[in-house]
């Protein structure tokens, strides 16, 4: 009986890895794929992903989105902590809604969208963002690394006859200190831009100011003629990460008593550029204004946290190599 | 088996003589993993971490800025 077990072993090896790979390319398949809100299904962090929902008739419609989970912290740093995100109105002719979106970080979203006349005409759409997969390649690569320096330390410290525990180890790295990147959080000057008799300001009086990924900055601008508010004007509006030139978000809408209204929580502590082409009076201008969000910190604790899951399997390593004994 | 006797006496006698380095070598054996983690990642040395920065925001362990 344990003999005919064993000789099925290859088989169900063999199985074992057929449902792997099937399961392997539904996961993966989930990267690129479009679901019935988003392209892609699940939004990868750090790309621009598009979204779309038929709410039937058309109008304004007031968008929020909300990050309502984070990933395990632990293993997946977590730079937007729960909380909202977005605070927008997105004009739809056809009924319609859409907006493209790149998001900080992975984990468990909600996104509203309700009628600015009809508050009772709303959908709220749950989905889930992925983190990319060029990051779990990097943190594998990174902990086999790790594994094998360990190793090797572990024989070494094995035929060097070591009698301490390698574990008192992590002490040593002394409390690791944050540094800022330098030239980003400048305020930034210019309150208005102008394009023919067209302009427009920051509503708030102010460059906008406050920390990337948390609580929604005031990006709202007002658009004015002649000093006067223009009302009903169609734009549509890039919200620019000046670093790469690629927009992190984009809508279309209709100003509001004159405004642009948006709240908004940039993936990225850098600066920024709203660019907007409006038409009015028959004519498309185009108006750009640029802002800066500060990047957030790591906390100490952050780093500590960091630190210790990266000495694991150099640890784990370590006591391999250590069992294995010296290879002299 | 006297041989092997000089053999180890020897050994030992160049132990205790290299006993600085021998302790030198297993301080740098432990030592030197969390020297590395710790000077790419969170060393708060401006080049280092301006040159780090890809490597940081490409792993989902370590918080950038």
């Amino acid at each position: 009986m344990m003999r005919w077990l064993r000789g099925m072993a290859p088989l169900a090896l063999a199985g074992l890895i057929i449902v792997g790979a099937l399961m392997f390319v539904r996961w993966f398949n989930a990267y690129e794929a479009p679901g019935d809100h988003w392209a892609p299904a699940a939004p990868v962090a750090h790309e621009l992903a598009r979204f779309s929902t038929d709410m039937g008739t058309p109008g304004d419609y007031r968008v929020q989105i909300e990050k309502l989970r984070s990933k395990f912290p632990l293993l997946f740093v977590e730079y937007q902590p729960p909380g909202p995100v977005l605070d927008a109105i997105v004009h739809s002719d056809d009924g319609i809604v859409r907006l493209d979106e790149q998001f900080a970080d992975e984990g468990d979203y909600r996104i509203s969208v309700q009628h600015v006349i009809h508050p009772g005409h709303r959908e709220d759409i749950d989905f889930t963002v992925q983190t990319p997969l060029s990051k779990y390649f990097v943190d594998v690569a990174l902990f086999a690394l790790l594994l094998g320096g360990g190793y090797l330390s572990g024989r070494r410290l094995r035929a060097l006859s070591m009698a301490a525990v390698a574990l008192l180890l992590g002490g040593i790295a002394c409390a690791p200190a944050a540094w800022a990147h330098g030239g980003h959080g400048q305020p930034v000057e210019a309150l208005s831009a102008e394009d023919g008799e067209l302009a427009i300001h920051w509503a708030s009086g102010h460059a906008p100011r406050g920390p990337a990924n948390r609580a929604p900055m005031d990006w709202r601008l007002k658009v004015l003629t002649h000093g006067h508010r223009v009302e009903r004007a169609a734009y549509a509006l890039d919200f620019v990460h000046l670093e790469t030139g690629l927009p992190v978000l984009h809508l279309e809408g209709v100003t509001v008593n004159g405004e642009i209204p948006l709240h908004y929580s940039p993936p990225d502590g850098t600066d920024y550029q709203l660019f907007v082409r409006l038409i009015a009076n028959g004519r498309e201008h185009h108006l750009a204004l640029e802002g800066a969000a500060e990047a957030i910190r790591p906390t100490p604790a952050r780093q500590w946290a960091s630190f210790l899951v990266l000495m694991t399997p150099a640890l784990i390593g370590m006591a391999w190599g250590w069992k294995r004994g010296s290879a002299a | 088996m006297s041989k092997t006797m000089t053999q180890a006496t020897t050994q030992a006698t160049s132990m205790t003589r290299a006993r600085p380095w021998v302790w030198l070598e297993r301080a740098l054996w432990l030592a030197w993993i969390p020297l590395v983690l710790y000077v790419v990642f969170f060393a708060p040395i401006p080049d280092i971490h301006d040159g780090m920065h890809p490597l940081r925001h490409s792993s989902t362990l370590v918080q950038c800025h």
